[in-house]
């Protein structure tokens, strides 16, 4: 009798499976038809003036969620021309579809991808809908969701809550430092005082990151001020920094650093001084090119070849 | 006596192949949720940023070459259109005895260049390495012979970049799929290694990297392959990977951290499951030496391959990647059961020793036995065909389950009609398809050493829709 039991809950289970591929099929079909109509309707609601049809696009939007979050991911894929060619009319569109009203509520989801679109939708849009202070301390560290949030704060422009959430973040969250170089350098307020502030007040791992992130003729101090730092990334990334402006006349300091005790240093200094290097110092290249470290002798000699071809008689 | 025993042993018999369709259907539940989650989490994620951000984390994508002629222009060319921002494709050309060399070097314009490179991991000896001004990504470099593992460890030596991807010659990646996998590296440093789905060309077409149709392929072979494939990548590879006790990463398609692979010795050279020992070994290395690390499956960077078509051809893959599995695992067999080792060594080890590599010795055995016991009354009939029905609707289950997971992560692809015929293969497959299978592997754990170092040839055709000729030069 048991094993009849089973079976028959297996052949139902098959069913069921069958059944269900069927349905998926089916609602797949359908969510594509529907994302076919509201991207063209995205379009039309940023262009559209003859306002009968406008409002009939919105309630059509307003109507189902599903089809608020569809039109979100729409617009999150425009094009950011397209989305500041008519700022009123976007404004407009997103309040009057309640889309303005979901997001203030998925801000303060206790889903984390829920806030994480909130803030993507913010940034991408541009909206003033700045993450207060406190909205942003309590923030489980999920990589899209802190992600999302300072992005949407850089945009914002705000030198001291930036600051602030990098402090909180970078060095908590264990993600790879691109992503945060990525996040600063999207920071839309005035750069120079982002990092003459995080020179203040952050410890070696902030400062490197911020110099990774923002290289500017005007940064031109800080990157000099920890040259000879004890921290080799940070070191390092002045180096770039320095080599990455192209100024010739910072040739004799990257050279110096060809004889340092560390070999990413030297190796940095190799590679960089291919923007920098006069034919005048390619004797102290040389030697780096008779380095132990082999990164160090591939880059000397890599940067050679592109200095000497640089100066060859054709290019003359 | 003798009957008591024979019951004994078919009742063993029984309950292994139930629970190994329990345990498949187990992985199904562990993979759905995962999937469920990871559908969430793509939809924020920030691809389209980061695949043109010059922060992203640059790649180095080796493509190991050995007589490829047919496909290996047109690979190359949809390698060169992929969404990232910055990458360089090196070809690695093993020595190959076709005009696979002469091939690539005219289309490509390429041209001899001396160029000094540190020798991370032993190799056959490079004879050039070939640059040219149209396409400043692409390397080409001309080795001895050294099968397919040390071009990999060549085309090593030569990347610049922290990542590497291998990928086979004759696959195509999908436009975006670097970008996907690369974003694993970039949200957790701890990445070791991360695979991608590989999926089945046959029958669909592929342009620009891109499916443009999806179809269904004309040989009945191919269809079970499909369905074979979305058991195998979306059911048993990401519940695994669940655990971080993924035990192979397709050398079809993946992705690694560079320094990682050196510090383990690169590719092993004489085996022809390269790809899964490396990643065996990178499990031993990192417990060893006590280090953070993940070992991770994505379930939707994608790229394309062929399946083979005629049963010689399915006769030769099956019969390798049985002998490249049993390589790995005997190699090493010290992970096995050891806690060491953590999930890696308690639970995926034991799974590929039971479910894969003496599957086929215990299937035998049960052909064998099952007859016998009934012939002599050991066994009852009923309980014969309840066994029997159980195994195939566990089984048929199973595949639907790998349909349904294929729907929810591609959801746009597939009709109505295309569903039903997939519905109706995974439920045919248990009536031949897999005993055809089951023979293969059966060979392959029989021949073991005879076969240990022959690849075989599988004869490769061109893509459905050849890619188109508008690229251009960087």
């Amino acid at each position: 009798m048991g094993e009849y039991i089973l079976f028959l809950v297996m052949v139902g289970l098959l069913a069921f499976f069958a059944f269900l591929n069927i349905l998926v099929c089916i609602q797949n079909r359908r969510k594509t038809k529907l994302r076919d109509r509201v991207g063209k309707i995205a379009a039309e609601m940023l262009s559209e003036e003859n306002q009968v049809v406008w409002r009939a696009r919105v309630k059509y939007i307003k109507r189902r969620r599903y089809r608020k979050i569809l039109l979100m991911q729409i617009l999150i894929l425009f094009h950011e021309e397209d989305l500041v060619e008519n700022p009123a009319l976007l404004d407009e569109c997103l309040k009057q579809t309640g889309i303005l009203k979901l997001i203030n509520r998925y801000r303060f989801s206790k889903d984390n991808y829920h806030r994480a679109f909130a803030y993507r939708f913010i940034a991408k849009l541009n909206l003033k809908m700045i993450p207060d202070f406190k909205e942003t301390q309590k923030v489980p560290f999920n990589f899209e969701l802190v992600y999302h949030l300072l992005l949407s704060v850089a945009h914002s422009g705000q030198t001291e809550l930036f600051l602030n959430l990098a402090e909180i973040y970078f060095e908590r969250l264990r993600v790879s430092y691109r992503a945060f170089v990525e996040i600063i350098s999207e920071f839309s307020g005035p750069k120079d005082l982002l990092l003459q502030r995080s020179m203040e007040t952050g410890s070696d791992y902030i400062k490197t990151l911020f110099i990774k992130a923002i290289r500017l003729e005007s940064c031109r101090t800080y990157y000099y001020q920890n040259l000879n730092s004890e921290n080799l990334n940070l070191k390092i990334a002045c180096i770039r920094a320095i080599c990455d402006l192209a100024d010739k006349k910072d040739e004799v300091l990257i050279l110096k650093m060809l004889k340092d005790n560390s070999w990413q240093v030297r190796a940095t200094a190799a590679k960089g001084l291919k923007n920098l290097m006069t034919p005048v110092s390619l004797d102290l290249l040389n030697n780096s090119s008779q380095d132990n470290n082999v990164w160090v002798l591939q880059n000397a000699n890599s940067t050679l070849a592109a200095v000497m071809a640089c100066n060859s008689p054709i290019h003359v | 006596m003798v009957k008591v025993i024979l019951a004994g042993v078919c009742n063993v018999c029984i309950f292994y192949t139930v629970s190994v369709n329990l345990f498949y259907n187990l992985q199904f539940f562990i993979a759905f949720g995962f999937i469920l989650k990871y559908r969430k989490k793509v939809r924020v994620t920030d691809f389209e940023r980061f695949s043109s951000s010059k922060n992203m984390i640059p790649i180095s994508i080796i493509v190991p070459a050995y007589n490829e002629e047919s496909t290996i222009v047109e690979n190359i060319k949809s390698l060169l259109q992929l969404d990232y921002f910055k990458y360089e494709v090196i070809v690695v050309n093993d020595g190959s005895n076709d005009s696979t060399k002469a091939r690539i070097l005219s289309e490509f314009d390429l041209k001899k260049k001396e160029q000094s490179f540190y020798q991370s991991i032993p190799t056959e000896a490079v004879t050039g390495v070939y640059h040219g001004e149209r396409f400043k990504s692409l390397v080409f470099v001309d080795k001895v012979n050294g099968g397919k593992a040390d071009a990999l460890n060549a085309g090593i030596n030569l990347s610049r970049y922290p990542i590497f991807a291998c990928i086979d010659a004759d696959t195509i990646l999908k436009n975006d799929s670097l970008i996907r996998l690369t974003m694993l590296f970039l949200e957790n440093p701890d990445t070791v290694a991360v695979g991608g789905v590989v999926r089945i060309a046959n029958g669909s077409q592929i342009k620009n990297g891109e499916l443009i149709k999806p179809g269904l392929p004309k040989s009945k072979l191919a269809i079970f392959q499909i369905i074979e494939y979305f058991n195998a990548f979306l059911t048993g590879r990401i519940s695994l990977s669940c655990m971080n006790s993924l035990l192979i990463i397709s050398g079809a398609f993946g992705a690694f951290n560079k320094k990682c692979v050196i510090e383990c010795g690169g590719y092993k050279k004489d085996t022809i499951g390269e790809d899964m020992e490396l990643i065996v070994r990178l499990h031993k290395t990192m417990r060893v030496k006590k280090r953070k690390y993940r070992i991770q499956f994505l379930a939707n960077p994608i790229c394309f391959t062929q399946a083979p078509e005629t049963v010689a051809d399915l006769r030769k893959q099956r019969r390798r990647w049985q002998i490249g599995l049993i390589d790995s695992l005997t190699t090493h067999k010290s992970m096995l059961l050891n806690p060491k080792y953590g999930l890696a060594g308690m639970l995926s080890m034991p799974y590929f020793w039971l479910c894969e590599f003496l599957s086929p010795l215990i299937e035998l055995f049960g052909y064998i036995i099952i007859p016998i016991s009934y012939f002599t009354g050991s066994l009852n009939i009923s309980h014969c065909i309840f066994f029997f029905f159980m195994t195939f609707l566990l089984g048929s289950t199973m595949s639907l389950g790998g349909i349904l997971l294929d729907q929810l992560l591609f959801d746009n692809e597939r009709n109505l009609k295309e569903i039903l015929i997939y519905i109706l293969f995974a439920v045919l497959q248990n009536f031949g398809y897999r005993q055809l299978t089951f023979l293969f592997r059966l060979e392959g754990t029989l021949r073991f050493k005879k076969f240990k170092n022959s690849w075989g040839n599988i004869k490769r055709k061109k893509f459905a829709a050849g890619f188109a000729d508008k690229i251009q030069a960087e």
